[in-house]
């Protein structure tokens, strides 16, 4: 169990210049583990689950916003490491995916074999 | 046959050796059923034929056929038929415990498909010709009853509860974040300002435990001092678990779930397809269908309420469940006329359609069903024929059945009798076990 907060810059995606696209994000789990995720955004409720897609806002909003927050919490009670994929695209643009924990790469180090993991990453759009 | 000897040794030792490394890992969390392959009914090599509902298991083995030869000596088997779950063989991807207890209907067939073959080499034509012959089948769930009432309720409580936490937990948290990256890379934190903050971003529902968080954040002594956002997190994770008693509650949900009862009770509806393919004079290079089907299979199983320790009544489910098929059979009619297959179930020349009615007992590692199915023949009604099968069940050890047929088969044409008595071992292999569902879930 442990609080994790990924760099800032980690996560890129540079979107089109369709400034009506939607970018969208899913959620997806891995080995038993459930989790929740949430940002703030004015285009969906704010919290989702695993195997969720939701709109995250378009892409001219998105790119004047700069960067969003996300964070995670995840919970495995078969005390196996908790894995969550994150895919972050723009519908016929470009496609981010972010792995916990095989691309973790923020503060503190990752604990081994992390059930419980609590997650806060950032995902800048230009 | 040595090395029919060393297989058999090593399938019945090898289930031994995963257990005793882990007890956990392979505590099966469904009983392993005996066997029941499309692919093995259509080819004639498999006596029962009405399938209870599927197990799931990544691998199903069975070897079909007598292990004793006229003279009473060891043989090898004719007959072999494989069932593989692509789903179980998967990464499983958002699979938990609300999507095995209460699956939508997409979940259902996806978790529950699976596809057999079978093979034989006694597909015996023309009287005496012995042939090569394969089937394909695939089946899936498309109705899966329902798990135990009180348990599903308790649990769907308990998870719900956890994700609210974790909900709100993550919503006070991107609020936080929020605060902190207005306040640069490295900041001294000012806890009225961020009370304030939060106090106007967030909704009430999700302040009910905030004075308290901010109370214990309050004492950290990491506050003393500049902090970045990674500090922030670690301090407020800590006093959200500290104020929401989170430990408490997530062992809660692993005994619970080690704790939960798998049987099913209802209805439960099973889609069977398969296909025959016969190789009449052994050559790769000519092979024929000889037929194909498609069936349903619907079962019940009534749910009993009984007292426990005197008092309480709890529900459970019935040793008895009840199940009818109803299967449409394509025959090709020019193969059966030119090759004369042996086998009483390809008697016909014609489509046929299948009417079954089995009933099914279990007690403990026995279990027992009979079954009787009626076949209409679509063109000569003559042809009408029955089929009658006693199964007997006994479970060795974890996942291997040992079972025996017998019974009346179709009528045939041919001279091989009607007599169904036959025994075969089953293999379940890699099966669901709990750790695979000690999760909580967040769809209930």
């Amino acid at each position: 169990m442990g609080a994790y907060t990924e760099k800032i810059d980690k996560n890129v995606l540079v979107l089109s210049d369709k400034g009506k696209n939607l970018v969208k994000i899913k959620m997806d789990c891995f080995n038993g583990a459930t989790a929740k995720l949430s940002f703030i955004s004015p285009m969906h409720a704010p919290v989702m689950s695993c195997g969720d897609t939701v709109v995250i806002d378009t892409v001219q909003s998105l790119k004047s916003k700069g960067t969003i927050i996300f964070v995670m919490d995840a919970e495995n009670y078969s005390e196996q490491t908790s894995k969550v994929t994150f895919t972050i695209y723009e519908e016929g643009g470009n496609t981010l995916t972010y792995e916990f924990p095989k691309n973790y790469t923020g503060t503190p180090a990752i604990v081994a074999n992390d059930s419980s993991p609590f997650l806060t990453f950032f995902c800048k759009f230009t | 046959m040595k090395h029919f000897y060393f297989v058999i040794l090593l399938l019945f030792t090898a289930p031994s050796i995963a257990q005793n490394r882990n007890p956990l890992t392979t505590d099966s969390l469904e009983q392993f059923q005996s066997p029941s392959f499309p692919a093995g009914s259509i080819l004639g090599i498999q006596a029962n034929e009405i399938s209870q509902p599927k197990s799931l298991e990544a691998l199903k083995l069975s070897v079909l056929n007598n292990f004793l030869d006229s003279n009473n000596n060891f043989a090898m088997p004719d007959n072999y038929a494989i069932e593989i779950s692509p789903f179980m063989l998967s990464r499983r991807k958002n699979f938990n415990y609300a999507t095995y207890i209460d699956p939508n209907f997409k979940q259902n067939f996806w978790q529950n498909l699976s596809f057999s073959i079978a093979a034989t080499n006694q597909f015996i034509i023309n009287d005496t010709t012995k042939t090569n012959a394969f089937s394909f089948g695939f089946r899936t769930l498309l109705l899966n009853g329902h798990a135990y009432k009180d348990d599903a309720d308790t649990y769907r409580k308990l998870l719900n509860s956890n994700d609210r936490y974790s909900a709100d937990k993550a919503r006070i948290m991107v609020q936080m974040a929020y605060y902190a990256m207005e306040q640069g890379d490295s900041f001294k934190l000012n806890f009225d300002s961020l009370s304030t903050y939060l106090n106007r971003e967030l909704p009430d529902s999700v302040k009910t435990f905030l004075p308290e968080i901010l109370a214990s954040m309050r004492t950290d002594t990491v506050f003393q001092k500049t902090i970045t956002t990674a500090d922030l997190n670690t301090a407020f994770e800590a006093a959200f678990d500290q104020a929401t008693d989170r430990d408490t509650r997530v062992q809660k949900a692993v005994t619970m779930t080690q704790t939960i009862r798998n049987e099913r009770y209802g209805f439960r509806v099973e889609l069977n397809g398969a296909m025959g393919l016969n190789f009449p004079t052994n050559e790769f290079e000519y092979s024929i269908i000889p037929r194909s089907g498609l069936w349903l299979t619907a079962g019940y199983t009534p749910r009993t309420k009984h007292q426990e320790n005197g008092q309480k009544v709890v529900d459970g489910v019935s040793n008895f469940d009840f199940l009818c098929l109803a299967r449409y059979i394509w025959t090709n009619d020019q193969f059966v006329r030119t090759y004369a297959p042996v086998d009483s179930s390809f008697s016909q020349v014609n489509d046929v359609f299948d009417i079954g009615f089995r009933i099914n007992y279990k007690y403990q590692k026995f279990s027992a069903g009979a079954e009787g199915i009626y076949r209409q023949s679509l063109g000569d009604q003559s042809q009408n024929t029955y089929k009658l099968n006693l199964n007997l069940n006994y479970e060795l050890r974890n996942n291997i059945i040992l079972t025996y047929n017998f019974g009346k088969n179709y009528n045939s044409f041919g001279s091989q009798g009607d007599l169904v008595s036959t025994l075969s071992l089953n293999f379940g292999l890699m099966s669901l076990t709990y750790k695979d569902l000690k999760n909580a879930a967040s769809k209930l």
